[in-house]
């Protein structure tokens, strides 16, 4: 990220906190494929200045009805191909999803945990009774 | 108008639900840098990064309620360096205060120089005054109004002083108070139909 001056350095990080821009879609990813923004750049085979541009548009779910329209604007507008963006944000997408599902799935065992010790002294009361 | 009609056009499209997903990177393009220099041309001893953060916050919170925005009485670029300067001047008493508050003698050394050493009081005032001047400005874009204004403020109760500011020193004295008082009415109401007060007491607490 040679290319950018400092204030922009500081966008990119910034924004990739934020939810609300398409910055924090992108670094998830990046970070989910052990890779970073210069990664980024080569995956989406275009420079720092088209990055900067794409990374402060405003985030949009893969789920919304107008996904379509939304990626081919960021895409026309940060000069990126419409193709290569649309799958990095489905991906992206994809990787939080997977990511909700293990967390929980995580959280079920001690579900059944929590189940089976009730289960039990349910049983130990009950055979408390019977004594 | 202030506004040139592309920065109409661009706070229209952050108003529209949903906004359209460029219109943010177009706001930050547009006015990201401008702000920041005007920042740091006012706070040249800010910490850098903080003047980051405070635009940011600045353009953020605007792409998020751009309704705010005048577009009769600023450019959008006037409007957000205004905003941004006026959080960098809380940040800027919040550490004034904090070393106020610091007693002993190590967190003096520590602290000390370094935070005081950024903005002196005599800044903060000066800063405090550009922040009045153009608060008034913006709700008397016109000179002479704003001037009269100005008077107001300062408490000037001399009557040669206005006659000669609206150009009517060749009238009466009695006309010449009458009009006075006209132009005094008009602009004490027109101020406090604004909230001049509530404006005037921000500014002077950001300087306490």
């Amino acid at each position: 990220m040679r290319n950018l001056a400092s204030h922009q350095v500081f966008l990119l990080r910034r924004a990739s906190q934020d939810d609300g821009y398409l910055a924090h879609v992108l670094w998830a990813y990046s970070l989910a494929k052990g890779k970073d923004w210069s990664d980024l750049l080569h995956e989406l085979d275009c420079d720092e200045q088209a990055l900067i541009k794409l990374a402060l548009c405003r985030n949009f779910k893969v789920t919304e009805s107008d996904f379509a329209e939304n990626v081919q604007k960021v895409a026309n507008f940060s000069s990126v191909d419409v193709m290569l963006l649309s799958n990095i944000l489905k991906r992206s997408a994809f990787l939080s999803n997977l990511k909700e599902t293990q967390s929980d799935e995580l959280s079920q065992p001690n579900i059944y945990l929590a189940a089976a010790r009730e289960k039990d002294s349910g049983a130990d009361s009950s055979n408390d009774d019977t004594l | 108008m202030k506004a040139t009609t592309a920065e109409i056009e661009l706070v229209q499209r952050l108003s529209n639900a949903p906004a359209d997903p460029v219109a943010l990177s177009e706001l930050f393009g547009y006015c990201y840098e401008p702000v920041i220099d005007a920042i740091k041309k006012k706070f040249p001893k800010g910490d850098q990064d903080d003047i980051y953060e405070i635009a940011f916050q600045s353009l953020d919170q605007f792409a998020k309620s751009p309704q705010k925005f005048d577009p009769k009485k600023n450019t959008l670029n006037g409007y957000l360096t205004m905003d941004a300067i006026g959080d960098m001047l809380n940040l800027m008493s919040k550490n004034s205060r904090r070393i106020n508050s610091t007693s002993s003698v190590e967190d003096w050394e520590v602290h000390g120089n370094n935070l005081i050493g950024e903005t002196s009081n005599q800044d903060m005032e000066e800063i405090a005054l550009d922040n009045f001047d153009s608060r008034l400005r913006d709700l008397f874009p016109d000179d002479t109004d704003f001037e009269f204004a100005r008077m107001m403020e300062l408490g000037i109760r001399d009557t040669d002083q206005y006659a000669k500011l609206i150009n009517i020193e060749n009238e009466s004295i009695e006309k010449q108070r009458t009009i006075i008082k006209r132009h005094k009415d008009r602009i004490g109401k027109q101020m406090e139909r604004n909230n001049w007060k509530d404006i005037k007491k921000k500014i002077r607490d950001q300087l306490l």
